[in-house]
Order: C-alpha cells, then sequence, then structure tokens
C-alpha cells in the first residue's frame, strides 16, 4: 500500500522526468518487471529496455507534458493523470500514421502533435511502477504545422 | 466495437441522467452483467439489482456530476473522462474522480471503475483543510452518507469539520 500523496507526487515526478528528457530518472520510477500499453489496445508490453526505447523517442520528440490534477485509487495502488502533451511530429508520427491513428501533415520536420491522454500507473510494494497505460484514441490526437 | 464519439457520448450521457436524477435512464445505459467500482478499491456491485440501490442512494444524495474533457482507447471499447462530483445531502462533498468505463459490443456498460481517494474529496465550502483533520472530516462525512443509505431520505445537515482547525 502506497499512500495517495506519494503516489500522486510520483504521478507528477514522472511527467516532469519526461518533459526534461530524463530518462535514467524516469526509468527510476519503475520495478524491474514492467508491463505499458501506450495507447491502450494497442498491445500489451513488457521489459525495461522495451520502456526504455519507448520513451526515448519521446524524448527524442521532444515531448513537453501539461499534467492535470492525479488522482489516487483506494487500493493502494493506482493514482491516474490527465495530460495534454505536445511533441515534434518526427519520429513517431509516421508510425502513428501508418496506423491510420492521424493525418501525415505536409511539413512533418516542421509539424508538431498535440494530444490528450489520460496516464494511469500502478504501483507494487516497493513504491515503484509496475504498469503504465496510456488512455487514448484518435480522437485525442490531432497535428499543428 | 462502438467509435469513439459514441464512446465519449456514453460517458456525457450518464452525467446527463444522473444529474436529472432518473435512476432507470441512468441503469438503461449498463448491461445486467455491470461490474461497477466505485471507489475503486472498495468491492465491487454486480449486477443491475445492487447498482440500482446505489445509484438510487447517489440520486437521493443530490448528486451533480460535472464531467471533464473525455478521452477513449484504440480498441473502442473504454472512455476515460475526469469529472467533477458532488453530493449535497446529508453534507456537501465534492470528488474529483477519473471515471474508467468500458462498454462491449451490445453498446452496454460492463464495467466501470471510478477512481477517487481521500485525498481527491473536499468537504463542505469552508477552508480547506489538510493533514488529520482532513481526513477525519472526509471520513465522518463519508460515514454520515452510509448512515443516510439505511435510513430515511437524507436531507442537508451541516458538515462535519467545518470550522475546525487546519493542521499545517
Amino acid at each position: 500500500m502506497i499512500d495517495e500523496r506519494s503516489r500522486k507526487k510520483l504521478a507528477s515526478e514522472h511527467s516532469r522526468r519526461l518533459s526534461a528528457a530524463d530518462i535514467d530518472g524516469l526509468l527510476g520510477l519503475y520495478a524491474d518487471e514492467v508491463a505499458f500499453e501506450d495507447p491502450v489496445g494497442s498491445g500489451r508490453k513488457t521489459g525495461r529496455d522495451a520502456l526504455r526505447a519507448h520513451f526515448e523517442e519521446l524524448a527524442e520528440a521532444r515531448i513537453t507534458e501539461i499534467p492535470g490534477e492525479p488522482v489516487a485509487g483506494q487500493d493502494g495502488t493506482h493514482v491516474l493523470l490527465p495530460v495534454t502533451a505536445t511533441m515534434d511530429y518526427l519520429p513517431k508520427g509516421p508510425g502513428f500514421a501508418e496506423r491510420g491513428w492521424l493525418t501525415a501533415p505536409d511539413s512533418p520536420k516542421d509539424a508538431r502533435i498535440t494530444w490528450n491522454y489520460v496516464l494511469m500507473l500502478r504501483m507494487g510494494a516497493g513504491g515503484l511502477v509496475q504498469e503504465l497505460r496510456m488512455f487514448w484514441g484518435r480522437s485525442d490526437i490531432g497535428v499543428a504545422g | 466495437m462502438a467509435d469513439e464519439a459514441t464512446l465519449k457520448r456514453m460517458a456525457l450521457e450518464y452525467a446527463r441522467r444522473m444529474n436529472a436524477g432518473d435512476v432507470e435512464a441512468v441503469l438503461e445505459l449498463f448491461s445486467d452483467d455491470i461490474v461497477f467500482e466505485d471507489p475503486v478499491g472498495a468491492p465491487p456491485l454486480i449486477g443491475k439489482d445492487a447498482l440500482r440501490e446505489h445509484i438510487a442512494w447517489s440520486i437521493a444524495c443530490q448528486v451533480h456530476e460535472t464531467p471533464g474533457r473525455p478521452v477513449t482507447s484504440m480498441d473502442g471499447r473504454r472512455v476515460v473522462v475526469p469529472t467533477t462530483v458532488t453530493v449535497y445531502a446529508p453534507a456537501k462533498l465534492t470528488f474529483s474522480i477519473i471515471g474508467v468505463i468500458e462498454l462491449g459490443e451490445d453498446g452496454l456498460v460492463h464495467h466501470a471503475q471510478a477512481f477517487w481517494g481521500i485525498t481527491d474529496t473536499t468537504v463542505g465550502d469552508g477552508p480547506e483543510l489538510t493533514g488529520v483533520a482532513h481526513f477525519m472530516a472526509v471520513t465522518q462525512n463519508l460515514a454520515k452518507m452510509v448512515q443516510a443509505k439505511a435510513g430515511p431520505r437524507p436531507t442537508q445537515q451541516a458538515v462535519s469539520g467545518e470550522g475546525t482547525t487546519a493542521q499545517p
């Protein structure tokens, strides 16, 4: 059981470290056995190496998260955070476009992705994150520029 | 599989029907085998009869829901919506929740989760309480709500904890 305030602090710290491209710091919040799904419905992945690769792509795209108010479950494990984010279209955008998640822009190099998602973190007994799930659909993502 | 606009409408429609105070209209959105967790961490309610009692109780507590911006998932099944929920009886409590709703192929809600913690709950309109004073005020008022469930229709009362000295 991790208390509510500690879980909320962790969610805020998660957002801060991702926006700061502090990938080692971000992975420091995670347990060794980790699972993640971004977005929910696209398939669950496991392992720190896969998670590192995922975060490195987001950092390469200069992701900036604007976190909303976190909410805690009364199960001692969950914290949820609504997020508005922007990042460069490259390198992840073409993969999104291929899957039909967004429309490719005329000028990919200059374009930014804007999207809204809800981050769900499940923490284990040691206070580390065991599972990350990000909820967003096609109607929650767009391209500007 | 529902399209994303349908999923998002479902979240807003639930709030609209709750605010209208029509128990049966709310229940029409759910499947017979609904699993309803409110809050997540308490034992889930299973089935429409259990849910009917919960919804009727919420409406008797003069619930009002203000949904924020919903988001969905890539499987066409889930909608997630941050919502401000206020109950006015037996005492005013405001909950900052995030709801996760899962629809089946029939377009009905089969699983609903309301995430909210003690730290997401505000008591009355008084000064913001912190620490132990906040925890005590929230739990006392939640206990009042539960007591009101067994008794006659709740009426608005003074809020426990108002005027309590806030902890530093």
